[in-house]
């Protein structure tokens, strides 16, 4: 089966990583997470530069590390190109020789000048990684990584190095080489726009857990929990005090449900760009407008609702829009909302249960997709 | 005199050389190792730097001595003495010397970059493959550092020799000793010749290392 299947535990003092899933060697799988959500110690771990406390690692139904049978196959015998954080390159050796450093001797000289030229690093073969920008160096660590074939591309943060200004002009380079390289390839990232611009595949972890995994538009459109939305970007999170056979409330309102919901969901959620500001009588949850500024082409009003619940909205920039301090009502299309638990515990076959006190807590949890599972009664 | 001069050359390049061996893997673990024991290791091997020198001779005389466990067993397995021979005479060096070669290594490797280390594994670079271009040319100050510190205090011991080896020529009389012995027979002339050379000696293996050490280059022999 052609596929990354990763199930490993790592137990330190101060952090636990418990990651059991199953990645497709296809195309660019951005995994996504804050500092210390255990994204550099998963990469490593592929690269074989840390052990796993327990588990087992497997690529392509070859075996990487298992524990239980003390399997562990080092680095050098992987086949992974790896791109570092802050690109490693040798620092007394010249870029061309960075490049071939990967390869025999025999095919040193001939690799070396296609990949030298396919990066377009003809003025800079004799320079060393410290007369480079970030932009080159990363380009030169590519081209290192690449230049071996390997069966898999681990980056590991690529663009933290380098400035926001060049951020945009390298992701493009790098979405260039990845797509040429024809390698399915792993990079990690604490930025949002990465996902957005490299990934075909998104994993999500937080705590040492990989919360959810799945293709982008999927992941991007249903994040599972709270937390994976507001890592995904989703603003709005309005507090569910109950759920009945039809609806959900709160402090702020209440949303009308065709059927019941069976989940002790926590939270109401919908992105900032979902989110529509009505006449003030259009709908039963009220707002109030506090300010709105300008960010780009876009319009950020932020508004507080009956329970004080903040949330905000953006809209083109010329749209019309309420003023400070007018009252305005929220509507919730149903396309766009989504009811979500707290957390799931990352075990990604079986979605977790937080206990909310003041809800119906069922047995069974489930993502809910609102747009197959609920619809707006108001 | 001249063979005091031969003797102390070899020893010092003896010296080097065994703690090269003995002194890489022990610098390399002190610079990466969080273990309990890499403190008390630690001031184990600096201990040479504060102790006085009659102080470790005679403790390693009365280990290599002919009642001690070290000379005893030496003398079982090779049928010689240790003590107030030129092997003898290696042994404490090595002893003595060990910090001068140890600290300027751990100091260099704890300053490598562990990911262009990771990077050349990545890259299907064996360990020693690794060691060779990677670790090696990054970490060659502090090889030379550590090269010529450790021979240039070798050249001057003087209590350590005196205890374990005595004033044999052509065996165990180094240059300090042989200076000694001059002065003690009012050979000023002779003394003289003897410690411009260790003194030019050491003005210029310090110049190296100053020189050598006084700013970040760019490129291979930065």
């Amino acid at each position: 089966m052609s596929a990354l299947m990763i199930h490993a535990q790592v137990q330190r003092k101060d952090f636990e990583l418990d990651v059991d899933v199953s990645l497709p060697l296809q195309g660019v799988t951005a995994i996504l997470g804050p500092s210390g959500s255990g994204k550099s110690t998963l990469l490593r771990l592929l690269a074989g530069l840390e052990c796993p406390t327990q588990g087992e690692i497997s690529f392509n139904g070859q075996v990487w590390s298992d524990t239980k049978r003390r399997i562990f196959m080092p680095p050098q015998q992987r086949r992974i190109g790896m791109v570092f954080q802050d690109y490693a390159l040798f620092q007394h050796m010249t870029v061309a020789e960075n490049i071939g450093y990967g390869l025999a001797r025999a095919e040193r000289t001939q690799q070396v000048g296609l990949a030298i030229e396919r990066f377009h690093l003809h003025s800079l073969a004799q320079r060393y990684p410290a007369q480079l920008s970030g932009g080159q160096r990363q380009r030169v660590a590519l081209a290192r990584a690449l230049i071996t074939k390997p069966s898999l591309l681990l980056l590991d943060e690529p663009f933290s190095a380098v400035d926001a200004a060049l951020r945009q002009n390298l992701r493009r380079e790098l979405k260039n080489s990845m797509a040429a390289a024809e390698c399915p390839s792993l990079l990690i990232t604490h930025y949002l726009e990465d996902v957005y611009y490299l990934a075909d595949y998104i994993g999500v972890m937080i705590n040492g857990r990989m919360l959810q995994f799945g293709l982008k538009h999927d992941v991007l459109s249903h994040p599972n929990c709270k937390a994976t939305a507001e890592l995904l970007g989703w603003q709005n999170f309005l507090p569910i005090r109950g759920i009945t056979h039809d609806r959900v409330y709160g402090g702020w309102g209440e949303y009308s449900l065709a059927k019941e919901v069976d989940i002790s969901s926590a939270w109401l959620s919908i992105r900032a760009e979902h989110i529509q500001l009505l006449p003030a009588l259009a709908s039963t949850i009220k707002a109030e407008v506090l300010e709105q500024y300008e960010l780009g082409q876009t319009r950020v009003i932020i508004c507080r609702l009956e329970d004080g619940t903040a949330i905000q909205r953006q809209q083109p920039l010329l749209d019309n829009y309420p003023r400070q301090g007018e009252m305005c009502s929220i509507g919730l299309p149903d396309t766009a909302v989504a009811i979500l638990p707290d957390r799931v515990s990352g075990n990604l076959r079986h979605v977790a249960t937080p206990a909310q006190d003041s809800m119906r807590i069922s047995n069974t949890s489930k993502i809910i997709n609102i747009k197959d599972k609920l619809t707006r009664t108001r | 005199m001249f063979d005091a001069i031969l003797v102390t050359l070899k020893l010092a390049t003896l010296t080097v050389l065994l703690l090269l061996i003995v002194g890489t893997p022990l610098a390399w673990w002190l610079s990466r190792t969080h273990s309990w024991f890499k403190a008390p290791i630690e001031a184990l091997t600096a201990l040479p730097l504060v102790l006085p020198p009659t102080v470790l001779g005679f403790y390693l005389l009365l280990v290599m001595g002919e009642s001690g466990p070290l000379g005893q067993l030496w003398q079982t397995i090779f049928s010689h003495p240790l003590s107030f021979t030129f092997t003898g005479l290696v042994v404490a060096s090595c002893l003595y010397s060990l910090p001068f070669v140890v600290q300027p290594l751990q100091a260099a490797f704890e300053q490598l970059d562990r990911n262009e280390i990771q990077a050349a594994w990545t890259l299907g670079a064996s360990h020693l493959r690794t060691f060779t271009t990677i670790i090696l040319p990054q970490a060659r100050r502090g090889f030379l550092t550590a090269i010529v510190l450790g021979f240039a205090h070798t050249l001057g011991e003087f209590g350590v020799v005196l205890m374990v080896g005595g004033s044999i020529p052509g065996e165990t009389k180094v240059m300090s000793i042989a200076i000694y012995e001059y002065v003690e027979t009012l050979q000023f002339g002779e003394a003289h010749q003897l410690s411009m050379i260790l003194l030019g000696f050491s003005f210029l293996v310090l110049w190296m290392i100053y020189t050598v050490n006084r700013g970040k280059q760019i490129g291979r022999w930065a």
